[in-house]
Parts: structure tokens; sequence; C-alpha cells
């Protein structure tokens, strides 16, 4: 699977919010999109699930014109984790077998094909004990899981996650990344966050693109992208960046304001 | 493992379910058996299933047949429609308060048939034919002030649906204030009743709701989906514009068909979805069919209510559903309102 983003505009209005975006994904890799608040991160992720049409550009998946598929084909393929959180009072159950939607017959009530793999998503996100529960009567951090435990069982080629990590607290930001790096890599997944903890993204992402006023203005692996220049460019502070022995990025820190 | 999990979340709502479905045909049994002319149970039941032989009396025969079974009947499609109808509006808006009279129908369909009655055509046009085009007229007045190239964004759908119901309200108003002697009639008709039904009219009715009902029971995860919020939803492969638009017309032909030909049967709609979602939960898929059947009891017994209360006068059924909904109708305002304003924001 190959995600191309070819050339990618996008205003509401008059406004332009996305600019000459172009690059590439590939199975297998995290993409890490950063920027701050407003850069068009979500923006981005929304032409490419096809919830907004560019002005202009193309997206291709597989070689394919996203804008040839269906939406039932488009959503057999991308999955996606909106940044809202979402709430209704389904059990987690249901919300999460919703996720078979694109698979299965309306009216088929349980995809037993699949039961093997959603046991094993439910497991790694540690979400047996809340199956029974009502996804409003659930912390933000449970529900956050349980809505990337949908988009898992969803089975796509690419993921589209908008800030999976809000709502999580330290211990489950490290788990639900190494989770979906694991998927990304064993179910060949192409795979787009987009993230404001700086020092995840170093860790979990192979590449990272860094957004400012709809433009990219770097892209790279996250030690050519994260470097406190750029970071001072982009986010108006002064960073310490903590390296390990190979030169890999361990940890970014924000000093102060610039 | 997780399939076990499942069926013990389903396993209520196919309790539920079946209670809704028994409580369905004890309410058709017993409403048949009570009335002026009291039937033994055990009589209706033989009648019903078609057993002539043991020397029925001709008489019970007769107000089964021709008195009380068409009326019921028609309760029965009205509630089960009106309780179909209320749970997809719910589902479409995302908001558990909407109405399925939101859409302005029935507002449309009251004048068409306060114009019937002060045109005097009612006598050559049914009054439920007028009524029925006007609810259409209503829909389609909604529908193109709402859309918006292609889409039909649910605020703008929900403020349509009240000014054009305000709008027909006022007309109809008017139609009452120079209706002079006329004046009954309309009130009659506008408090919903079910009065002199026979079965030419829940041969009609049956025709147009029972299999918009059918239909209905498809749309069920779509729905669930839907709930998801629209990005997700449309994310999940849901084509939104195009299922919003065929439910708001499933929901606009259910209620037309049972608001032209019984008045504007007021709570259905709203409270009994919400009712069977306290007990069952969401899911479309259950929610949909038990609401059906058991919209279709409560207005068979809110029937009965009215006609027995204060005999030998009949109340409209409309003052028994709205007498019994309203209450609740508080009751959930009070113990809800944290989930109400949850789901208002999401919208
Ligand atoms: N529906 C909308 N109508 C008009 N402008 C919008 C709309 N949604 C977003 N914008 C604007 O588009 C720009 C990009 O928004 P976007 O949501 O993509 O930012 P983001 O990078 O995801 O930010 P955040 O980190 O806060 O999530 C912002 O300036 C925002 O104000
Ligand atoms: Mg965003």
């Amino acid at each position: 699977m190959l995600l191309k983003v070819c050339d990618v505009a996008f205003s509401y209005d008059s406004i332009d919010v996305l600019k000459n975006i172009t690059f590439e994904a590939e199975k297998k890799r995290i993409i890490g999109v950063l920027g701050p608040n407003g850069a068009g991160k979500t923006t981005l992720l929304k032409c490419i699930f096809r919830v907004l049409t560019p002005k202009r550009g193309v997206i291709f998946l597989d070689g394919k014109d996203i804008r040839t598929l269906s939406r039932i084909e488009l959503a057999r393929k991308i999955s996606v984790v909106t940044q809202e959180n979402i709430n209704v009072p389904f059990t987690v159950l249901e919300t999460i077998l919703m996720g078979r939607y694109p698979h299965t017959s309306p009216l088929k009530l349980f995809d037993q094909d699949a039961s093997t793999y959603i046991e094993d998503v439910i497991e790694k996100l540690s979400l047996r004990e809340f199956l029974e529960r009502r996804l409003d009567e659930v912390s933000g951090g449970e529900r956050r899981r349980i809505h990337i435990a949908r988009a898992l069982i969803q089975q796509p080629e690419v993921l589209l996650l908008d800030e999976p990590t809000s709502h999580l607290d330290p211990n489950y930001k490290l788990q639900i990344m190494s989770i979906v790096k694991e998927f990304t890599v064993k179910n060949d997944l192409v795979t787009i966050v987009t993230l404001h903890d700086l020092s995840l993204a170093a860790r979990f992402c192979d590449k990272i693109i860094l957004l400012k006023n709809g433009k990219i203005f770097a892209a790279g692996t996250p030690s050519e992208v994260l470097t406190p220049k750029n970071i001072g460019e982009i986010y108006k502070i002064d960073v310490k960046i903590i390296e390990g022995e190979n030169g890999e990025i361990l940890g970014i820190i924000p000093l102060k304001t610039i | 493992m997780i399939l076990e999990v499942y069926k013990q979340i389903i396993a209520k709502k196919i309790l539920f379910m079946t209670f809704s479905i028994v409580l369905f045909i004890l309410s058709v049994i017993i409403g048949v058996s009570v009335g002026a002319v009291r039937i033994p149970p055990s009589l209706v039941l033989k009648t019903l299933l078609g057993d002539s032989s043991s020397g029925l009396n001709s008489l019970y025969t007769i107000i089964i047949w021709k008195v009380r079974l068409p009326r019921i009947l028609m309760a029965s499609m009205v509630g089960a429609s009106l309780a179909v109808a209320g749970c997809m509006v719910q589902g479409v808006f995302r908001n558990p308060l909407a109405s399925p009279y939101v859409l302005g129908m029935s507002s449309g369909a009251a004048f068409g048939a306060a114009l019937a009655v002060i045109l005097e055509i009612w006598t050559i046009i049914p009054i439920p034919i007028f009524a029925f085009v006007f609810a259409l007229l209503s829909l389609t007045i909604t529908y193109v002030v709402a859309a918006e190239d292609g889409h039909l964004p649910l605020t703008s759908l929900l403020l349509a649906g009240i000014a054009v119901s305000s709008l027909f309200s006022a007309l109809t108003s008017f139609m009452m204030y120079v209706a002079g002697e006329k004046l009954d009639v309309i009130v009659f008709w506008l408090m919903g009743n079910l009065t002199g039904i026979r079965w030419q009219e829940v041969r009609i009715v049956a025709i147009g709701s029972l299999p918009l009902i059918a239909i209905s029971l498809f749309f069920g995860q779509e729905l669930n989906v839907m709930m998801l919020g629209e990005d997700t939803a449309k994310s999940m492969g849901v084509e939104v514009d195009k299922s919003r638009r065929i439910i708001v017309i499933l929901v606009a032909l259910l209620v037309s068909v049972c608001v032209s030909y019984v008045g504007p049967v007021g709570f259905v709609g709203l409270v009994i979805p919400h009712m069977v979602r306290l007990v069952i939960g969401p899911d479309n898929r259950f929610l949909i069919p038990a609401s059906a059947f058991f919209g279709g009891a409560f207005l068979v017994l809110a029937d009965l209510i009215s006609r027995v209360a204060i005999k030998p006068a009949e109340i409209p059924i409309g003052i028994i559903t709205s007498l019994f909904g309203v209450p609740f109708f508080i009751y959930l305002l009070k113990k809800r309102k944290r989930v109400i304003a949850h789901a208002t924001e999401s919208m």
C-alpha cells in the first residue's frame, strides 16, 4: 500500500488552509504530522479520508485516485479516529463491533470470521473489562482507546489517527503508540498520526511532516526535522533535546517560550 | 469469548423484544374484549383465530370484526409507525428529544384537514387525502429550504421544520378563526382520534405504513454508525447525506400516512423510543422493532382508555397520549438533562 498526496490545496471559503502539500506514505511506516494549533493537520487528514474535497491536487491510494472509490470501498481501506472523542450511550463492545460495518451485511449482528482478530485488538488495548460498560460511562482516556480499537477492527490499510494520545496518561500514551507501531508493522499499514507530544513523535514516527500555516515547513526523519531551530520557528519555544547513544531522540523538553 | 459477551449484551434486548411482542398481542386481545359490550377474552381469541364453529354469538362476531378490530389495528399501526419514525429522527438528529413531528408534516396535514373542512370539500375528497397532500407539501418545503447543494445539514433541517410547522400552524389557526360552526369538526380532527375507523382505512394505512416500517428495519446499523458523528460515519462507509435523505423521507411518509388518518396523535413518537432506549440501549437494530411493538401496544391501550374512561362518551386519543406523555416528558427532561445537554452539544 502506498498513499500519495500530490500538490493538495484546500481553503475554507477564501481562507487558504492547506497549500502545496505533497508527500508519500509507505506501508509499515508511521508518519507524524506536527504543527501548532490551526496549522491544518486535521484538515489534511479530512482530505485524505475524503470528508473534505481538496481545491486542487490529487490523493492516490495504490495508484488510484481516491475520488474514484465509493465510500464503502474507501472505508475498507482507510479507517479514522477523529480528534473529537465521540460519546454516545452504546456499550463499548457494540461501539467496537461497528468497525466491521464496511465489511459485513448491515443485518449481520456479529462477524464471526473476524472474531480472532477482534479478540486480539481488545486484548492489546486492555479493553476486556470495559466491554459491557457504556461509552458515556468510561473515562476520556478509556474512550480514546475504544475508538482506536474500533478503527483497528475496521481492518484498514491506511490508519489515520488525529491526536490519538490526547486524554491518555503517560503509561497509555506509550502503550498506545507501541500498539499502533506493532499493528502498522504486522498488518502492513500506512499510518498517519497527528501529535502535539514532540517526544512521542520523535520516538515512534518513522517520518515527520512539520506543518506551518498550511504548508510543509520540513519533512524527514525525526532527527532531521525536530531540531531546536525548526521547533523554535514553528512553536516559538526553546527546547532541550535529549539524545540516545546512537543519536536518536529520546525526549524533547520545552524550556521557555520565545 | 467476545461472542459470549456480545450474546449477553443482546440477550436483554431480545428478551425485551419478546416482552413487547407479548404485550402487543395481549393489548390487542384486551382492546378487543373491553368496551361498551364486554366480550370474554377467550371468545375474542377464538373469533380472531377464525373459529366460527362453537356457536359464537353473532353480535359478538360483528362487534369484533366490524367495530373493534379495525380500530385496534389502526391504533397498532399508527403507534408502531410513529414510534419507528421517532427512533429514526432521534437517531438522525442524534438527539433523544427530537420527535417525528419536528419536520413539519403534522402541521401541514392539520392545515390540509382544516382547509378541507372549511371548503366543505370533504364530502367529495376525504379529509385524509387532503391532509396527506398537505403533509407532502410541507415536507417538500422543509426539504427544499434545508437542502444545500446535495447536503442536508441537520440544523437547517430542524430550523426549516420548525418554520414550516409554525407557518402551517398559523394557517390552521386562521382557518379555525374563520370556521364558524365548522370549528368543532376541525378541533375534533386536531385532537387525534380513531372514531369510526373502518376496514377501508385500515387497508390504506397498512399498504402505506407496513412496507415503510419493514424498510426502516434495514437502516438500524446505518443509524448506529451515523450516531458516531458525521465524519466518523463517512469514514466507516456510510453515505451520510444519502442515508439522511432516505431516512427523512421514510419518517415523513410514515408520519404523513398516519397523521392524515387519525390526526396528530401526540408524544408516541417522542416517548416510546425513549422509553425503549432506556431499557435496551440505543442499538437501532433492536430499538426500531421493539419500539414498533411497544408503540403499537401503547396506542391500543391508550385507545382503550379513551373508549372506556368516560363512557359512553369518547375522549380523543390524542388527549390520552399527551396526558400520559407530558408528565413522562418532564420526567425525562429532569432526569436525563446530562444526556440531553450532551446530545445537543455534539450536534
Ligand atoms: N469548518 C471550518 N470553517 C472555517 N475554517 C476552519 C474550519 N475548520 C478549521 N478551520 C480553520 O482551518 C485552519 C486549520 O484547522 P485544522 O483543524 O486543520 O487545524 P489543526 O492543525 O488540526 O489544529 P489543532 O492542533 O488545533 O487540532 C484553522 O485556522 C481553523 O481555524
Ligand atoms: Mg486538529
